[in-house]
């Protein structure tokens, strides 16, 4: 059987090149399937959730991030636990010419061709850079998500879809410091995935991370600049959030093709209660042949103004769910707010009953969602709205 | 969790290890520390020595409140205390002002590597996150991400003969820990007088957007603060009112984090508002269209 070590040694790591620099001096190489954070010189401490080298080392030669191999490769490699996936890790980065004992390593999903690096400056001064990878369509979660993996009882797991961030700092920062700039990083993270409405795929909420994300914090012991607690409104707070705002939107975008942009869609903002295209076609009995359907949907997915309405009508499901309003009294006025701002007045006797028969929100979102499908078809088949 | 003593008084609060080997990593400026004896919050200067880290808080150590949860052999425990009616911030932005604070202490029934003692750190820091979106909370139009002071202290159990190396939400270890700090966070808020009730009213929804009931008064043309304010008692906490306002405030956020263009927004803020509250009023941005509509709501018959 095909073994990752197997893979490992056939696999051609001579193309050495840059890829970016951070600051102080880091430069930041493309290898093989890798993304190598080389540091110039000894004095430097990191502050990781390697499971390979992490904790808080000092004199590392690199960190690195390393893409999975994918496939059933990689499912194998994961049921041999975490021993045999930190040694296929020493073992490649043996291969990329470092000492894996002074290395860092993380590992993910994600391409390292789609990862960015950036850098910016405190508005104190202090020089703050990125480098990170992520995508969370497949991997979005929120605290307290119910998750499926005991490891008191099974194999080893990374998941899929991981945000790696590797953030460096050029300061002397505290032990203290360093976790809090951690904990930053992390914070600035939930950030960007509310601005996204990114979804939880294991819960009916927003997410407030991938399951499985993973930062390390560089810091340079001989700067002059002494850090040694982090005040969370400070310059290099705000720097180190915004540097990681930036540069995850922009590998979200680079990975995934997740964006603002693409995030604009009803059927995205839907999906966060299991809606999607089948399920509302199957609402109703469409008297429509399947191209105007299909045609129709697609032009749905365009339309900002639904994506809007999708969205307010997910929030008041959500003020149910979080205790705001009881169902009771949300359903009527929901049932008002969505059919006069997306359908007019219902006047057709059959969806009038059924509309008003419906006794939670989802059940109304779905069958709305359904009539305006339907008046869509409508009015292009009648010239507008093509 | 058993391995813990937990003591709350008028004046402090205290968690003791006795007879076994617990190492806490924190952001009170020690870092990792390892065999500590007790960790003691009050209103006392931040210190350490002879195995006793002493951590200030602002508030009241009273409202320290405490959520358990197991999976198998997997314990995990948090103790918050959470200030949420002021001194929120969204990272990477101007704070509120205010003496609001959190600090969360995670202490997990399992050895583990420091690695994954930070990790906890990040899923803690999620499930605040978390538990502020949950209640909806808002200062100055923006939607805070977690108390300005904010500590966050993770702590494992040298002497367990479990050993877990992932504490991310994938894990059953992340999972507990995530619910736990979503639970104390908002227990100890609630004790602190912040709760979703606190937003069952759209006076108070409105000001965290910057909109006082004065305001709301002076744009509806009433002259008397008094006759206004009964007005404002009979409707403020109207379901159907609530649910209105609280659609059109989520199309706003949702603007101003640019997920969806401002005119489009508009139109659909103006559309909600005609179909759940009244004809909208005034022209303007969309929080001024809501706070004129919502004014002339009050003063509608």
């Amino acid at each position: 059987m095909l073994t990752l070590e197997d893979i490992i040694q056939a696999e051609n790591t001579d193309d050495r090149r840059e890829y970016g620099r951070m600051s102080p001096g880091i430069t930041v190489f493309r290898q093989g399937r890798a993304l190598v954070l080389m540091l110039p010189n000894d004095g430097f401490r990191v502050l990781s959730t390697s499971f390979g080298r992490g904790g808080f080392v000092d004199s590392p030669e690199a960190v690195v991030n390393i893409s999975g191999m994918g496939g059933k490769v990689e499912l194998q490699s994961m049921m041999k636990g975490l021993e045999y996936f930190n040694e296929c890790n020493r073992l490649y980065m043996t291969k990329l010419g470092l000492d894996p004992e002074r290395s860092i390593p993380f590992g993910t999903a994600a391409n390292m061709d789609n990862a960015s690096v950036m850098s910016l400056t405190s508005e104190n001064g202090v020089k703050v850079s990125i480098a990170i990878t992520g995508g969370i369509r497949h991997n979005g979660g929120r605290a307290g998500d119910p998750a499926s993996y005991d490891e008191a009882g099974a194999a080893f797991d990374v998941g899929g879809g991981t945000i790696i961030t590797m953030i460096s700092i050029d300061a002397d920062l505290t032990d203290s410091a360093m976790y809090e700039a951690m904990l930053i990083a992390a914070e600035s993270k939930s950030c960007v995935i509310q601005d996204l409405q990114a979804r939880s795929l294991y819960s009916q909420d927003v997410a407030t991370g991938s399951g499985t994300d993973q930062v390390a914090i560089i810091v340079n012991k001989q700067s002059p600049e002494k850090i040694e607690s982090l005040d969370r409104d400070s310059g290099l707070a705000r720097a180190i959030a915004e540097i990681t705002a930036k540069g995850l939107k922009d590998t979200f975008d680079r990975q995934s093709g997740m964006t603002l942009e693409t995030q604009r869609n009803p059927m995205v903002m839907l999906s966060r209660y299991g809606m999607d295209r089948e399920n509302i076609r199957d609402e109703i009995r469409f008297p429509a042949t399947m191209d105007e359907l299909l045609s129709a949907l697609d032009w749905i997915e365009e339309d900002g103004y639904l994506a809007i309405m999708a969205s307010v009508a997910i929030n008041m499901e959500d003020d149910v769910r979080k205790g705001l309003m009881l169902e009771e009294e949300a359903v009527t006025q929901a049932r008002t707010i969505l059919e006069k701002s997306l359908l007019g007045d219902v006047t057709d006797p059959v969806e009038r009953i059924r509309l008003d028969s419906l006794e939670t929100i989802p059940e109304i979102i779905s069958y709305v969602s359904a009539l305006t499908l339907m008046d869509v078809v409508k009015r292009r088949r009648s010239g507008y709205g093509q | 969790m058993g391995s813990e003593f937990i003591e709350r008084s008028i004046d402090h609060l205290s968690i003791r290890f006795e007879d076994t080997y617990h190492d806490v990593m924190t952001t009170t400026g020690q870092g990792l520390v390892c065999a500590i004896g007790e960790i003691r919050f009050s209103n006392e200067s931040t210190s350490f020595a002879d195995g006793v880290l002493n951590i200030h808080v602002n508030g009241d150590p009273t409202k320290f409140q405490i959520s358990d949860q197991s999976f198998g052999q997997t314990f995990v425990k948090a103790v918050a205390l959470s200030d949420l009616s002021s001194g929120l911030g969204r990272i990477g932005s101007e704070p509120q002002e205010g003496p609001g604070e959190t600090v969360v202490i995670v202490l997990m029934d399992c050895n583990m590597p420091d690695s994954t003692l930070a990790r906890a750190g990040i899923t803690a820091t999620e499930a605040v996150t978390a538990a502020i979106q949950d209640l909806g909370l808002r200062y100055g139009g923006v939607r805070p991400s977690g108390s300005n002071k904010q500590h966050i202290l993770t702590i494992r159990n040298r002497d367990s003969t479990l050993f877990l190396n992932n504490a991310g939400k994938h894990s059953k270890l992340g999972e507990l820990i995530g619910s736990t700090v979503i639970a104390a966070v908002k227990d100890s808020a609630a004790a602190n007088g912040t709760d979703i009730n606190t937003r069952r009213s759209i006076v108070g929804m409105l000001s965290g957007y910057g909109c006082t009931q004065d305001d709301l008064q002076k744009l509806s043309g009433c002259p008397d603060p008094s006759t206004f304010l009964v007005k404002v008692i009979t409707k403020d906490s109207d379901y159907n009112a609530l649910l209105t306002v609280s659609a059109v405030l989520h199309i706003h956020d949702n603007v101003a984090s640019g997920l969806f263009p401002e005119a489009e927004g508009l139109k659909a803020a103006q559309d909600v508002l005609r179909a759940g509250l009244r004809e909208p009023v005034g022209f303007g941005s969309i929080l001024d269209v809501l706070f004129n509509t919502v004014a002339f709501y009050f003063m509608d018959p």
